[in-house]
Formats: C-alpha cells, sequence, structure tokens
C-alpha cells in the first residue's frame, strides 16, 4: 500500500458526503461528529500505515503480546 | 414484539457461524488433527453452548432490548465502556472479514483489478445494505443461505465415487493435542455467531431458534469438512489455503459445466457478503447505542471506511490474517465466550418509575412523527 490509494478513500468521503448531506444536517449534531471523528481517524490511520515499515502492523505487536500468554499446546 | 420468524432467525445463525469458517479454517483443522479434522466443529460448538445458554437466560430479564441497549441501560458508565471494546472487537472482525472476501474475490473472480478498488466496490455494496437495516439482511440471509445449504447437499450426488473413505482411517485413533489446536483455531471463527444476541434479543432470539441455528450451522459445517477430507485427501487439504474453494473445483457436472465452481463461487460469495454486511451493521448499531440520538444509518459509511482502512493496515497480507487466528482465539473467547457470564452477573433490568407504564398522549403522538421523519430520511431502519 503506498500514499496514492490515499486519493479513492478521500473520493469516496467526499461522494459519501455528497449523498448524506441533506440527511447530516438534519440529524442530531453528535452525528456530524461521529462522522468528522471517523473520517479523521481513517485518513490518520492511512498516512500513519503508509509511512512506517512493513513490520509495524497492529496483528504482529497484538501476535506478540497475546503470545506471551498463550500456552504452546494451543 | 416479534420481528422475525425462528426460520430467520436460525439461517441467520448459520450464517454467522458457517460462512467465514468455511475459507481457512478447514485446512488450519486439518492440519493439526488430520483425519479427525471434522471432529474440531463438534469440540468448538460444544464450547460455544455454554455462552448460548447463559445469553438465554440474560434475555429473559430484558424482553424488549437487545444486548447492547441492556447493557447501556443498566450501566450507562461502565457499560459505554465495555460497548466501546466491543466496538474495537467487532471493528478488527470487520476488517478481517473485508480482507478475507477481498483476496479470495480477486484470486478466484478478479485477478486483474486492483485488491483496493475491489474492496471498495465490496464495501460500497455492504453500506447499502446495513443501511437498510437488518430486515434487509435478514431477507437476504433467506435468499442465500437455503441456496448455500441446497448446494452442499446435491454436492455427494455429483462427488459419488471420487469420495475416498479410507483417508478417515483410524478412526478411534484420535491425535487429542491436534483436535485441541485444531478446535481453537475453528471455535475463533465459530463463535461469530455470539454477535447475534447484540442484534436480535428479546422475543425474538428464542432458545428454539438459537439452538436450532447452532445445531444446523454445526452440522453444515461438519459436513463441508468430511467431504473435503473425502474428495481432497488430508494432506493436500492442510497445505490448502481457500479449502472449501478448490473442494467446489473438484465438482464437474459433464464436459458442458467445466467452470461449476463460478457457479459455486457466485452462489457463495453474496452469502459472505451478508455475513459482513451482518458485521458492519452490528458496528454502527454498537456506536449508536454508545451515543444514543444518533441516527444508526449515517454512521455506517463512515465506520464502513474505517473497516476498510482497517482492513489494508491491521494486517500486512492475506498469510497474517490466516496465522492470526490462533491469537484472535484468545480475544473471542475472552469477550463472547467469558464475558456472557460477567454480564449474567451484572445485568439487572431497572425498576420501571410508579405510573411509567402510562405514556401521556403527547409522548405517542411525538413518536408518530419521529417515525414520519424517520421513514424519509431513512434512519427508521437502523
Amino acid at each position: 500500500m503506498n500514499k496514492v490509494f490515499l486519493l479513492p478513500l478521500v473520493l469516496s468521503i467526499l461522494f459519501m458526503y455528497l449523498i448524506d448531506r441533506k440527511s447530516l444536517n438534519a440529524a442530531p449534531a453528535v452525528n456530524r461528529w461521529i462522522s468528522r471523528v471517523l473520517y479523521v481517524i481513517s485518513i490518520g490511520i492511512w498516512i500513519y500505515g503508509t509511512s512506517t515499515r512493513s513490520s509495524v502492523y497492529v496483528a504482529t505487536w497484538l501476535t506478540r503480546f497475546i503470545d506471551m500468554w498463550l500456552p504452546p499446546t494451543l | 414484539m416479534k420481528q422475525f420468524t425462528t426460520r430467520q432467525i436460525v439461517l441467520l445463525g448459520v450464517l454467522l457461524q458457517a460462512s467465514i469458517t468455511l475459507v481457512h479454517a478447514p485446512a488450519q483443522a486439518a492440519d493439526y488433527a488430520n483425519q479427525h479434522a471434522y471432529w474440531t466443529c463438534m469440540v468448538a460448538a460444544i464450547v460455544l453452548c455454554l455462552p448460548i445458554y447463559v445469553v438465554l437466560r440474560i434475555r429473559r430479564r430484558f424482553p424488549d432490548q437487545d444486548m447492547l441497549q441492556a447493557i447501556v441501560s443498566s450501566h450507562p458508565v461502565l457499560g459505554r465502556m465495555l460497548l466501546s471494546v466491543y466496538l474495537i472487537i467487532f471493528l478488527i472482525i470487520f476488517a478481517r472479514d473485508l480482507r478475507i472476501i477481498t483476496d479470495l474475490v480477486q484470486v478466484t473472480l478478479l485477478p486483474l483489478t486492483p485488491i483496493v478498488v475491489i474492496s471498495l466496490i465490496i464495501l460500497l455494496t455492504l453500506v447499502f445494505m446495513a443501511k437498510g437495516g437488518i430486515s434487509t439482511i435478514v431477507n437476504m440471509t433467506e435468499v442465500f443461505v437455503p441456496l448455500m445449504i441446497l448446494t452442499l447437499l446435491t454436492m455427494p450426488l455429483i462427488f459419488g465415487r471420487n469420495m475416498d473413505f479410507a483417508v478417515l482411517r483410524p478412526f478411534l485413533h484420535p491425535d487429542v493435542g491436534g483436535v485441541v489446536k485444531g478446535s481453537w483455531r475453528m471455535l475463533g471463527y465459530m463463535a461469530d455467531i455470539m454477535m447475534l444476541p447484540f442484534v436480535i434479543f428479546g422475543k425474538n432470539y428464542s432458545p428454539r431458534s438459537a439452538w436450532l441455528g447452532h445445531l444446523t450451522g454445526t452440522v453444515f459445517l461438519v459436513l463441508i469438512v468430511l467431504l473435503a477430507e473425502l474428495v481432497i485427501g488430508v494432506p493436500i487439504l492442510s497445505r490448502l489455503f481457500y479449502p472449501s474453494y478448490e473442494l467446489a473445483r473438484q465438482l464437474q457436472v459433464t464436459d458442458f459445466l467445466d467452470r461449476f465452481d463460478l457457479f459455486v463461487g457466485a452462489l457463495t460469495v453474496p452469502t459472505l457478503l451478508t455475513k459482513m454486511g451482518f458485521d458492519l451493521y452490528v458496528i454502527s448499531l454498537t456506536l449508536k447505542r454508545m451515543f444514543a440520538p444518533a441516527w444508526g444509518n449515517l454512521i455506517v459509511w463512515p465506520v464502513g471506511l474505517l473497516g476498510y482502512v482497517c482492513s489494508f493496515m491491521l494486517f500486512s497480507n492475506i498469510v497474517q490474517i490466516y496465522e492470526f487466528s490462533r491469537e484472535w482465539t484468545v480475544v473471542m473467547v475472552m469477550f463472547f465466550v467469558f464475558m456472557p457470564f460477567v454480564l449474567w452477573l451484572l445485568l439487572r433490568p431497572k425498576r420501571k418509575e410508579e405510573g411509567g407504564g402510562d405514556r401521556p398522549s403527547g409522548e405517542k403522538q411525538d413518536n408518530r412523527q419521529k417515525d414520519q421523519l424517520g421513514g424519509r430520511t431513512g434512519h427508521a431502519h437502523l
């Protein structure tokens, strides 16, 4: 994955924002905040994920962490 | 109010328990349990009986609420904290499933299309499915799961002499350690059935439908793993990445239907999509319950995009997901097998206030107006 593929992500955010625009204005304010926060988190994770080394994946360190507690029989 | 029939809930149970499990887990089971791979489904199913029993006990206390509502209503602060943990778990499950399906579709159907495009197209389907609400997902389940079961039932007729029962020998000398290891991996996928009470609870989630769904899903899985063993053989099965796809590729109906696997694939992929639509629905519903006045259908797309990003950023590749099932089972056991016991001890319905049963007529009118608005904007579904 690289940063070029951030473009489809941003485009789909814009596309869906245009579709949901009217409903978002009618909805409670908490809805707008949830959407904004989730969009920012998505873009943030993508930028962070594409700018680090390939070994730093959540599943990698989660595996290491759980491995410490897991008996070898499983 | 009873909204769904027993048959629908049974099919939903089969969908959650069996659909994603079919993709990788049989190969892992065969790798560790050898010819007793089909035992692993039964062992995992027996373990899952405990949380289902406990959840059914909790259900009696909250006849009109789903489990998410029950958690939030009995402990507003602690409950919301627990829901945020569940939210992350549901998100990882969704990301895992999305990555598995994207990879499966790329390998089997669209090898030249970029993986990002496939994932976005799948996501778009799922978003519209989840926006339609639980009734859309249940109706899709009603169409595709019986077709999947019917395909399975016709498979032995087509395989006929290709099945070699000698691979099951020796019948009664299992490698216990291997069976335990295989069951552990199987449990990580099969425990998805415990997502059902988070959405459908109360009168809809009757003991009959819960147990029948669990039983049917288990029998379905046992038959598929058994068929894969008989047709492909244990040594090859344990080295395959998509065992059930390989099983379908073995189907040959005379000369004119050489690519029968495409037909089976076309039936199976929508089933898997429906399962992921359910995943997405659960995540959106969890967020909706956490932030009470929010409209669920507007949360679906941001959550779906977050799941899409996570599907690429949590796992380096599909092999990591395959290997990750060993560690992921720990999380599933903690939150889907043990946590129901804790919830059973902690969740108590709040006593209704005096005279709370009679609603003033003004409030009823307000609700009717809200329903009309919801019908126009579409948020009444979720």
